[in-house]
């Protein structure tokens, strides 16, 4: 797209209407039988096309449709019956565009009709087409655009949440589009989809998450893999020192038509003891608090089992990413729940991934970390953040934590202290 | 046999559709709905026919002006006899965000950012940093803001003209709470508070539910939404100078507004929305 044109007082054509026009604030009415507008051009020698994006005035009874007849100098450029909301394209003469600072073009519409007419309105106005914007893009550009491609190389990533949206960065990197196929392979459900085994059968790259999913599946997909396939193994840490209370609680029930995933699917011992305190908010939340004072575990302890645990997984995979989670885990919001990547692990992968041998010939000169970060910024997930007791937030001094910090519950957004009430009352929630 | 209350409405009636579902005192009635903004002729042939329609003892069903659309005779031809019909406004403002004009990337990609600035559309062409991008489009936005008075008077008679033939009325609520209470998302999706407002009023006139029900039922519905976002899965955030011209009392200029997976600030979003970005959800 050269230009973005924008009918109404706010957009920025109003003052190359003619006459035949009622401009309103967010776009224009043709009115009468014929409108003039002078559109402005880049003044170079390419050849240009207009797309206009007009919604015509029908009344099914009265006025089923609009003709648009688009004259230059005389010369028709384009010929339309409209019968709802299109886009309208007007090739534009070179010898008319080139060099020249705008294009004066003359719009025919004969099917206009008065509001009051067809209805009970006070509009009196003869109107026929409402344009709302329109848009001018160069024609050697938009025969670029579709023109056949070559075929780009087929990846997979497999895996469960993490390798899911692995896969979504990577389709979404402007660097690898038309360059690289992404798909994603769930290792917890049977590969039978048939666009899903023919990406497998055609892969040229293929990341696999360590430790998630069914080993038959896993099996399955190494098998049907290409053997020119380069397959590469990504950990996928997860975190429990941050939350060094979970353990089942007998009320986790699924509930597959309210709760699949159970009401409060991150079990807390502590508040899961305290269930059946029938007593004042307040009251619940200093019970809880002193318990978990006196409850407290090595949270040290338990950091250094979750960093052992990240470099075991390291050790088996081709990809490491321990030794990063450790030296910044005050800094990064790493996790988001235990199992839940933030923004910042999902950064880390992607980059990891980048740096697979078999991507780099597919990357061009350009930087693609720009990309990245733009694509990542201001991600937090659409689903859930496990709130963190204040008390483990400030024995790790985390740098991204704070003491009114409010986390998102599917659809919900709470404090610390709500989200362990509710659960300490298993509260029902709306997603 | 079962009960069921039938939503016919925009997305909005999803929302009171699926708060209900999560209320336990109304387990025993199902909850069904038809978005109006979506129905075809074919699916009140296959969807909505006789067996899905036998069990419905109330309705509601969002008001719009204007003449009677096919579907809505269509609904109305199917109630049981004896349903009570209960009419409720489609809560909306457009006020809030007064660029939402044309944007011709829309026509190709519909779904990207479907909810239109056409300042930042005017913009989508230029070769600027981000910090230039922004003062310019911060610029020509408060050059051409329009007369929001006059933009509120519009949104108060269209409020008005859809109380007229509802049974529901909100248009009052809406004027006393806009600017001390964020009601809406977007132009069209709404916070939790409206929803409460809705359900508030339609359990205790829903005649099937009976008043005991309904106040357990509104009760359980409030606790159920306290710290429900609404349909927050698309914030447009409100520029800061419409804040300040309609008093926004709510408003917080640091605050990051939700857009699928992402959290972003008035700024954040602006940028994203120049550039068509991609986002992950």
């Amino acid at each position: 797209m050269q230009a973005a044109y924008v009918f109404g007082n706010v957009g920025n054509l109003t003052d190359r209407l003619g006459s035949g026009w009622s401009v309103e604030d967010e776009y224009a009415w043709t009115i009468g039988a014929e409108s003039e507008i002078r559109l402005p051009l880049p003044g170079d020698d390419a050849a240009y096309a207009v797309r206009f994006t007009i919604h015509p005035l029908i009344y099914p009874d009265l006025r089923p449709t609009q003709r648009l007849t688009v004259l230059t100098a005389g010369e028709a450029l384009a010929d339309v019956v409209l019968t709802g909301r299109c886009v309208v394209e007007v090739p534009l003469p070179p010898a008319l565009t080139r060099g020249r600072p705008d294009i004066a073009l003359t719009l025919l519409h004969p099917d206009g009709i008065r509001p009051c007419d067809a209805r009970p309105v006070g509009d009196s106005r003869l109107l026929s087409l409402c344009f709302h914007a329109a848009s001018l893009v160069r024609l050697d550009q938009a025969a670029a655009d579709s023109a056949p491609q070559a075929g780009p190389v087929q990846a997979i990533v497999a895996g469960h949440y993490t390798a899911l949206q692995l896969a979504r960065i990577l389709q979404r990197l402007p660097a690898l589009r038309d360059r690289l196929a992404v798909s994603y392979v769930d290792l917890d459900q049977t590969l039978q989809d048939p666009a899903t085994l023919r990406a497998v059968e055609q892969a040229g790259i293929c990341w696999i998450l360590a430790g998630v999913g069914r080993d038959d599946v896993r099996a399955d997909l190494r098998a049907r893999l290409p053997a020119s396939c380069s397959v590469v193994t990504v950990p996928t840490p997860q975190c429990n020192a941050l939350w060094p209370f979970q353990a089942p609680d007998p009320r986790l029930i699924r509930d597959p038509l309210l709760y699949p995933q159970g009401r409060y699917p991150y079990g807390d011992r502590v508040a899961a003891g305290m269930a059946q305190f029938n007593i004042t908010d307040d009251v619940v939340m200093m019970i809880y608090d002193s318990l978990v004072e006196k409850e407290m575990p090595d949270l040290d302890a338990a950091l250094q089992a979750d960093i052992d645990a990240w470099r075991a997984q390291d050790a088996v995979c081709d990809i490491q990413i321990a030794a990063r989670l450790a030296e910044q885990f005050r800094a990064e919001r790493w996790f988001v729940a235990p199992n839940v990547p933030g923004a910042a692990l999902l950064r880390a992968l992607a980059v990891r991934l980048l740096e697979s041998p078999a991507l780099r010939p597919l990357l061009g000169p350009q930087p693609v970390l720009p990309d990245l970060d733009r694509l990542l910024e201001g991600y937090v997930g659409r689903r859930e953040e496990l709130p963190i007791h204040p008390r483990v937030a400030r024995h790790f001094r985390l740098g991204w934590w704070r003491d009114d910090m409010t986390y998102r519950w599917h659809n919900n957004r709470y404090g610390f202290r709500d989200y362990v009430i509710d659960y300490i009352r298993w509260t029902p929630w709306r997603p | 046999m079962t009960r069921s209350i039938l939503i016919y409405a925009n997305c909005q009636g999803e929302e009171l559709q699926r708060t209900c579902r999560y209320v336990q005192s109304l387990a025993g009635f199902t909850f069904k709905w038809v978005p109006l903004h979506l129905v075809t002729a074919r699916d009140w042939e296959t969807a909505y026919g006789p067996d899905f329609m036998a069990d419905v003892v109330a309705v509601w069903e969002q008001a719009e002006t204007g003449p009677v659309s096919e579907n809505r005779t269509e609904l109305h031809s199917r109630i049981p006899s004896g349903s009570q019909v209960l009419r409720f406004p489609p809560l909306s403002a457009l006020c809030l965000w007064p660029f939402s004009g044309g944007d011709p990337r829309l026509a190709a990609d519909p779904m990207r950012y479907p909810w239109t600035d056409s300042v930042a559309a005017v913009l989508a062409t230029e070769d600027l940093p981000d910090d230039a991008l922004f003062e310019r489009y911060m610029h020509m936005t408060t050059e051409r803001m329009p007369d929001l008075n006059r933009r509120l008077r519009l949104d108060v008679t269209r409020w008005t003209a859809a109380d007229a033939i509802a049974d529901i009325k909100a248009a009052d609520w809406v004027t006393q709470n806009l600017t001390t209470v964020r009601l809406f998302h977007t132009s069209g999706h709404l916070t939790a508070a409206p929803i409460r407002f809705l359900l508030r009023q339609l359990l205790p006139r829903t005649e099937a539910i009976g008043p005991k029900l309904a106040a357990i039922g509104v009760q359980e519905a409030e606790r159920l939404l306290r710290h429900h976002q609404g349909q927050d899965f698309e914030c447009v955030p409100i520029h800061p100078l419409v804040a300040e011209r309609m008093q926004l009392r709510f408003f917080d200029p640091d605050a990051r507004h939700r857009w699928h997976g992402h959290e972003w600030t008035f700024r954040q979003y602006i940028l994203h929305y120049i550039r068509w970005a991609d986002y992950l959800d």
